[in-house]
């Protein structure tokens, strides 16, 4: 999954850590990467400018980021900028 | 007394909303009730006035049916953040010599792993199923047993002194330990009264809390909507922007207090316009003053609000804040002293300096600490006799300013502690983290100015050279043992530490 994959780069990129572009696909950036809230934010304005999208905050919640692919299922939902 | 606001709120408004979040929701009378059978089971499992009682929650109903349960029943709380690592929790519950512990069910593996074997009763709020981990302890119940239990109970509760202990609240110490303020009932009461007051809450209002209750200023959101008989939203974090965002237009908030570094995180988000904001009547900010683009950000973002930027210290809840009028004519200040508190700055010879004078900040008033918990040592540094015979002032290790018009203008510590997002990080207790891992030689931890966090936490390493230690690994160390707003931005691993003359590191040059 192309998203899946470059949301790995992304965290990799952020956290200065090469070794989280070998995360299991079901791992969560709160509970498994340990995201906090301002990485978190940070992490979301980094994938608005990797994957050319523009994240509907409004509709991003928990259930959103329990695993990569699920958040990768969001962003791809979303219109490409 | 402290519950008296809660006793009071629920005569006068025992229908009305008192607090909601994650989806359930308590009136003022269930919340009392559920508190008063909670106080009545902490008692009946030998929970004794003046004994510590630990709330490990997250922003839930429990915390809060937990803080006013233990309030209540004459014992003091300690609110402590979901977030701590098991050795950390082991360490706080040890060093407040807690007798029982109120938390949650997806909790019960953190505290089975702190190793939590001295407490006399556990309450967890979730099934009966929870409690599975905890046969070992000799009185573990669930929420739902301890309030049926209680509920039935006629014997009295008895009525703590204004003067006894209220909570102990955890905050970095500079020697790298953290150490418990002893907060009285007339503390807090003082606190939220003067608080409440230049902020004008009232019944009407709504407030959202998505700071930790285990952090002061997020535990006074919850005591002061009481006072006021208000309504309090609270949310789990600040994790998602736009689900607090979505939660003050929902929930019709009228009071939103903050941080700088949560509202540089709003600021960051595009297409703030689809929210309307215009119910916010009152912003509040505390931890480090209000830039002036960042007043000018919030004016934009929530124009009907008033913007108060406040300032103040564990030690003794709030030292000061700015009137909204004044925002624009005191740029940087944090303004006056509360009500009924006084402040001056002092030299190190103890004379009062005069305005534009750097000194050391002294508050004097009835929200001051009664000292440190079995800390008598550091209490003696920071508490000294005040004007009035056996009245005590506290010295806060803060350098300031003060202005001719008597506003104050925090300038820097004088210890090497670090703020950021709003809270207190010992370098001393980072260090150590980074020290616990194999191969680690020297560590020096400093605050380098950040827009965002206020001050970003900076961590240098020495490492031995045989070792494979990486920067991530010093990070993956440093999240197992300190809570994650203590958790360095950056880690460097360097060849050497710069030295000062007398060989110690030379942190100026670090930062």
């Amino acid at each position: 999954m192309p998203t899946v994959i470059a949301l790995k780069d992304v965290l990799a990129d952020l956290r200065g850590d090469p070794d989280l572009r070998n995360l299991p696909d079901n791992a969560s950036v709160l509970s498994d990467v340990g995201l906090d809230s301002l990485e978190l934010l940070q992490f979301m304005l980094e994938i608005e400018t990797s994957l050319a999208v523009e994240v509907d905050f409004e509709r991003l919640s928990y259930e959103h980021l329990e695993s990569l692919v699920d958040l990768a299922s969001f962003l791809d939902s979303m219109p490409r900028q | 007394m402290l519950h008296d606001f809660l006793t009071h709120a629920a005569l006068r408004s025992p229908g009305v909303q008192a607090i909601s979040a994650g989806g359930a929701t308590l009136t003022y009378g269930q919340l009392v009730h559920d508190a008063t059978a909670v106080a009545h089971s902490l008692r009946g499992s030998g929970v004794q006035a003046g004994d510590r009682v630990v709330v490990l929650s997250p922003n839930t109903i429990t915390a809060a049916v937990g803080f006013w349960a233990v309030v209540m029943c004459g014992a003091v709380v300690v609110m402590l953040s979901p977030r701590t690592p098991a050795h950390k929790l082991a360490w706080l519950v040890n060093d407040a010599d807690a007798a029982a512990l109120i938390t949650d069910e997806s909790l019960v593996g953190l505290a089975v792993a702190a190793g939590l074997t001295k407490l006399r009763a556990v309450i967890v709020a979730g099934p009966p199923s929870a409690l599975a981990d905890l046969s070992h302890l000799a009185h573990s119940v669930t929420l739902d047993e301890a309030v049926a239990a209680g509920s039935d109970a006629d014997d009295d509760l008895r009525v703590p002194a204004r003067t006894d202990l209220a909570a102990l609240i955890y905050t970095s110490g500079s020697s790298g330990e953290p150490k418990a303020v002893m907060v009285t009932h007339d503390n807090v009461d003082a606190a939220a009264t003067a608080i409440c007051d230049y902020l004008y809450l009232t019944c009407r209002d709504v407030l959202l809390c998505a700071l930790p209750l285990s952090f002061d200023y997020g535990l006074y959101q919850m005591i002061m909507s009481v006072k006021a008989a208000a309504r309090l939203v609270l949310e789990r974090s600040f994790d998602l922007p736009g689900q607090i965002l979505n939660a003050i237009v929902r929930e019709g908030v009228t009071v939103f207090p903050g941080v700088p570094t949560m509202f540089a995180m709003l600021a960051k988000l595009r297409s703030l316009e689809r929210w309307d904001l215009t119910g916010v009547r009152t912003i509040t900010s505390t931890g480090s003053a209000l830039a002036s683009e960042q007043v000018a950000w919030l004016r934009g973002a929530f124009p009907r609000a008033q913007i108060f930027s406040m300032y103040g210290l564990t030690e003794c809840k709030r030292c000061t804040y700015l009137p909204p009028v004044d925002l624009e004519r005191k740029p940087g200040s944090v303004g006056v002293a509360i009500p009924g508190n006084e402040i001056w700055l002092v030299d190190a010879e103890d004379r009062v300096v005069a305005a534009g004078e750097l000194g050391e900040l002294v508050v004097r008033g009835p929200t001051v600490m009664a000292g440190y918990w079995r800390r008598p040592e550091e209490t003696t540094r920071r508490l000294r006799p005040g004007p009035d015979p056996g009245e005590f002032v506290l010295y806060t290790g803060d350098l300031c300013r003060l202005d001719d018009d008597g506003y104050l203008y925090f300038v820097s510590r004088m210890d090497d502690v670090i703020k950021s997002r709003g809270e207190k990080v010992a370098p001393a207790e980072v260090e150590a983290a980074l020290r616990s891992s194999p191969g680690v030689l020297q560590a020096a931890v400093v605050g380098r100015p950040d827009e965002v966090l206020g001050q970003a936490i900076h961590a240098f390493v020495v490492v031995d050279d045989r070792s494979q230690v990486t920067p991530a690994v010093l990070r993956a160390a440093c999240c197992e043992r300190l809570e994650p707003f203590m958790v360095p931005q950056a880690i460097e691993i360097v060849d050497a530490m710069p030295r000062t003359a007398n060989g110690k590191i030379e942190k100026a040059a670090l930062v």
